[in-house]
């Protein structure tokens, strides 16, 4: 058993549950008179705050968010066409000159020496894992800022 | 409070129909969210202009952060971490973030054995409780609201405010303390 008074953390952890305080607290609240009124108190101070009137804007909000939304759903679409516009420029610069001299390609492959051929993977692969690496995490830190 | 399923399908639905250029679902999203983003937003900022700009500006950023959601939490959580965010930078940005409750610490023994519910009118004590919380420190009146009013948990109010449960739990136990010896203090000044 507890002796002197609860402390205020103990009593408003009994009014949230009673269930989950140790058994000598729930002991001295039966017991302690001045404890059972501060018990009182936390409990009318809980229903009193959970009472307090709830605040709530006096415009309509959706209303003003879907007119601020008109503006900038038309904004993001012009921003986004530049974008496609260049991602499309280039794979035509990258494809056009591939498709045209494919059979030149080939035939470079061809006569390659397959070390060439090694060399050449084994030092594009890593760079090109690495770039897809740091891509991604900006993206994720990006993603995890607006993930607030 | 705010949506209906954790994470459930109308979240996800609203959220896919949004993205798929579905305006009125963003505008069911804003009406569902509403009551929340309130609470944070009066709790936090005094100026009802302030208050519309301020909440315009919340649901753009949750707007265009939408397709980055990836469900980890509540749309609304997520939505109220945007509205405390936002409410905190401009806090600084005024300098009105205060570190310490508005009132003192009462000594225990001037409150011990006195009866608030025979001290005061229900009418008195919301009067009076509603000039409390006002006087607590912004950060401290929205998680005290967020948590009687709002009825989330400690966990839901640390997803929003960024704070570990731990810190929640401990400062809205000190805060209803506060409100609390407030209360028995007024009464020991109108006894006087």
């Amino acid at each position: 058993m507890k002796t002197g008074h609860l402390t205020d953390d103990a009593i408003q952890q009994y009014v949230l549950g009673a269930s989950n305080c140790e058994a000598d607290i729930i002991e001295h609240i039966d017991t302690c008179e001045t404890c059972s009124i501060r018990l009182a108190n936390y409990r009318l101070l809980f229903a009193a705050i959970q009472e307090q009137p709830k605040p709530a804007f006096e415009f309509d909000v959706a209303g003003l968010v879907l007119s601020q939304l008109q503006g900038k759903t038309k904004e993001l679409t012009r921003m986004d066409r530049p974008l496609y516009l260049l991602i499309t420029a280039f794979f035509c610069l990258m494809g056009v000159p591939l498709y045209y001299f494919r059979k030149d390609i080939a035939i470079m492959f061809a006569t390659m020496l397959p070390i060439t051929i090694g060399l050449i993977t084994i030092s594009t692969i890593p760079v090109l894992v690495f770039q897809g690496i740091d891509l991604f995490k900006k993206y994720k830190l990006r993603s995890d800022a607006l993930n607030y | 409070m705010s949506l209906k399923n954790e994470h459930g399908p109308p979240d996800r639905s609203l959220v896919n129909r949004v993205l798929h250029g579905d305006r009125r679902a963003f505008a069911d999203i804003v009406e569902n969210t509403e009551g929340l983003i309130a609470q944070i937003v009066f709790k936090m900022v005094n100026s009802p202009e302030d208050r519309k700009d301020i909440v315009q500006d919340i649901y753009l950023k949750a707007y265009e952060g939408l397709k980055d959601f990836r469900f980890h939490s509540k749309l609304s959580t997520w939505i109220g971490r945007i509205a405390y965010n936002t409410c905190i930078n401009y806090l600084e940005k005024k300098k009105l973030l205060l570190g310490s409750f508005e009132y003192p610490e009462y000594e225990e023994n001037l409150t011990n054995g006195i009866d608030i519910e025979r001290l005061f009118s229900k009418k008195e004590l919301d009067a009076i409780l509603a000039a409390a919380i006002e006087k607590l420190t912004p950060i401290h009146a929205t998680l005290i609201t967020l948590f009687h009013q709002e009825e989330l948990t400690y966990l839901e109010i640390g997803q929003i405010t960024g704070l570990p449960e731990g810190t929640v739990k401990n400062y809205i136990f000190r805060a209803r303390k506060r409100l609390k010896e407030h209360l028995l203090n007024q009464y020991k000044k109108e006894d006087l």
